[in-house]
């Protein structure tokens, strides 16, 4: 099949063209009541850890310090009204490493927190954390960005490279590709 | 000899920028604009494998080619995964398109679609560069160490560089 470089180029397009419009249709507009509501129902009959509602619940009254967040404003979200439980996840997702982590939909008069919390456990902290689940505006995403990272920039560039190697060796070594 | 060079440096800068792009909390600057740069990079990397593609529906029907098969499942899912994520980039993007004058409904979903579909790119990526390790270090022995392998040859030969052309 003899093409010239610009049927090659157009082709190529196509396809990319098409892979797009599968992911257009496919789309659906993010909605973070309909999501964190999706959560809370495929966490019924699931239970939150011993004590992590009371810390909540304690920690809902006088919010702690949190990482900083453009756009998480605890301070006009006025009463509590209800909270739901969106189910656990463990800081690591291996059997016996990490802590687990129990999710609260929080929603107050005027907006609503994702709240993350751990009780103390084996002399370890408390781990309390709020997130608004409210997709943030494009200057607080700049703002986000803008934060130093707490690790010098080359770090997270070498675990990538790192990850990526790791990949490319399962590859060779356990599904035995290549050429 | 310089098509194989070109590739070889094209294929670097590939590498070297996925590297970068996957660890987007360096500068959203940065990686928004080598974002972009990627596409062409990657329609390029795709245009020197025509050869190779253009043969395929000869090849696939050949008895006792599951490894080209595999290749062509993989290399089918790296394109699928990478114009995913480059769009989904796109429709994410706060510094890149509203610099080039093009507004954007940015969603929560792009973003989630984006870091999501990055993470499956990146593992095809690595079984990419597996199923193409003869050929790198090949290319590399060869014209960065100047100590070429006959194996490192069959390999550059067989991703379409022909070896006329990388022994001139």
């Amino acid at each position: 099949m003899k093409l010239g470089t610009t049927a090659r180029m157009i082709l190529v397009l196509s396809a990319a063209g098409f892979v797009v419009a599968v992911t257009w249709v496919r789309f659906t507009p993010y909605d973070a009541a309909r999501d964190l509501r999706a959560q809370a129902v495929a966490a019924k009959g699931q239970a939150p850890a011993p004590g992590a509602e009371a810390l909540l619940r304690r920690s809902v009254l006088a919010p702690p310090h949190n990482e900083p967040r453009p756009g998480t404003d605890v301070t006009h979200l006025g009463p509590l009204r209800s909270i739901a439980y969106l189910g656990s996840l463990k800081t690591i997702p291996l059997p016996g490493l990490g802590r687990r982590i129990d999710n609260f939909w929080a929603i107050y008069q005027n907006g609503m927190l994702v709240w993350r919390v751990s009780p103390s456990k084996d002399g370890a902290p408390p781990i309390v954390v709020y997130v608004n689940p409210e997709p943030m505006k494009p200057q607080q995403v700049i703002e986000l960005y803008n934060i130093p990272p707490p690790v010098p920039w080359m770090v997270p560039m070498a675990v990538q490279l790192l990850v990526l190697l790791m990949f490319a060796l399962i590859g060779r070594k356990v599904l035995r590709i290549r050429l | 000899m310089k098509r194989l060079r070109f590739l070889l440096i094209l294929d670097s800068f590939l590498l070297a920028a996925l590297v970068v792009l996957m660890a987007p909390r360096s500068s959203l600057t940065v990686h928004e604009w080598l974002g972009f740069a990627i596409i062409p990079t990657a329609v390029i990397h795709l245009l020197f494998a025509w050869q190779w593609i253009a043969t395929l529906p000869r090849r696939l029907l050949a008895k006792g080619t599951w490894r080209l098969r595999i290749n062509v499942l993989l290399n089918s899912l790296l394109f699928i995964t990478f114009v995913v994520t480059m769009f989904s980039g796109i429709m994410t993007s706060v510094i890149a398109m509203p610099a080039l004058g093009i507004p954007v409904a940015r969603d929560e979903s792009w973003l989630r679609l984006h870091n999501g579909w990055s993470n499956y790119f990146q593992l095809v990526a690595g079984l990419h560069l597996a199923m193409n390790w003869s050929w790198i270090t090949g290319t590399v022995r060869r014209l960065v160490l100047r100590r070429p392998t006959s194996a490192g040859d069959v390999a550059i030969a067989a991703v379409g560089g022909d070896m006329s052309e990388a022994q001139s």
